[in-house]
């Protein structure tokens, strides 16, 4: 299956800097239809407004985390179905797991170059 | 021959342990100072046994115990700590990370600008290279949000560090009301210690051999 790169892609993040340095990698790897939510629940807000593709999310974020924010959209009937890779710090055991168990796509823990982000979109999309 | 506890010695420690017991009651001098006075006027009045005498003993080390904590909170000057060095602790931090997010920005920046003129270079060897070298301008430049991270860490570390010190100045000597259970919170840790993070490959392997909960809401 060919991964359509004109994809919606939200990436979300408290830090506007990172969110900057992911929307050009992901530009870099070929995605350029990428909007962005500073917060759990802007993200949440632009979700049930447009559709997209897959969600790219921090995790530690006040006062929505990344994980509720997946919570949240694994509880919607519109939204469930929804591709969902956490770039985060948090890196402990007890995280990735309570992720995987919530349905996160893929995990990532920062820092990370663009090769890595590659590996997971093809992971959760398919080759590109 | 030893006396055993009368009852009226028992009515009275029994009264003394609903007292400490009491939430909202805090251990403070005054309190064991007017207990003691009782004690004292028990003991005038009739022999008493060793368990009352010992008791007394007990309650006079905690008075002792009582001023000793007070002196020393005093001399530790905590509304200093509370009023000036921990917020002055708070505002030097936060201004570190906007120096930092100021400067990231202007990195990221004049890379963009550089990636804008490399249409003008036709030689593609050249091209690539100066490519690949702003992807790694931009993927060094996480550093921002990492340190950011930390740095909110040690806020929050500061921050309880005041509260403790308010507490202490009050002589709370209750447990704290834990407020509903967040085992979610639990998990927002930040960043770990240089050295303890594991690699991405580690978490690969984690996350591949994680079993799905049948309940998961996995699309």
């Amino acid at each position: 299956m060919s991964v359509n790169m004109n994809m919606n892609i939200l990436i979300v993040d408290d830090y506007k800097t990172m969110l900057r340095i992911i929307k050009n990698l992901l530009a870099q790897l070929g995605f350029n239809n990428v909007d962005e939510a500073t917060s759990g629940a802007a993200a949440l807000e632009r979700l049930r407004e447009k559709h997209y593709d897959l969600v790219i999310s921090d995790w530690n974020m006040e006062p929505m985390s990344g994980f509720e924010l997946l919570k949240e959209i694994r509880k919607d009937e519109k939204l469930k179905k929804m591709k969902f890779i956490m770039v985060t710090a948090e890196s402990k055991t007890d995280n990735v797991i309570a992720a995987k168990q919530a349905g996160v796509d893929n995990y990532i823990v920062k820092p990370f170059n663009t090769e890595t982000l590659k590996a997971k979109l093809v992971t959760v999309l398919g080759d590109f | 021959m030893e006396l055993a506890m009368s009852n009226v010695e028992k009515e009275l420690v029994s009264k003394i342990l609903h007292i400490i017991k009491q939430e909202k009651v805090t251990l403070e001098e005054e309190n064991v100072t007017n207990i003691l006075t009782a004690f004292s006027e028990a003991l005038e009045k009739r022999k008493v046994s060793k368990q009352f005498i010992s008791i007394k003993e007990e309650l006079e080390r905690i008075e002792r115990q009582i001023k000793v904590v007070k002196e020393e909170i005093v001399a530790s000057s905590p509304d200093q700590i509370s009023d000036q060095i921990v917020p002055q602790a708070t505002s030097e931090l936060n201004a570190v990370t906007k120096v930092t997010e100021k400067s990231t920005n202007a990195i990221l920046d004049y890379a963009e600008q550089i990636q804008s003129l490399t249409k003008e270079i036709s030689n593609e060897n050249v091209l690539r290279q100066i490519n690949d070298n702003i992807i790694k301008i931009f993927e060094a430049c996480d550093f921002q949000d990492l340190t950011g991270q930390r740095i909110s860490k040690v806020i929050k570390m500061l921050i309880d560090v005041e509260g403790r010190i308010e507490k202490l100045k009050m002589y709370s000597s209750n447990t704290e009301s834990s407020g509903a259970d967040d085992s979610d919170a639990k998990l927002m840790n930040g960043p770990q210690p240089e050295g303890l993070a594991p690699s991405q490959a580690q978490i690969d392997d984690l996350f591949q051999n994680i079993p799905i909960n049948k309940s998961s809401n996995n699309g």
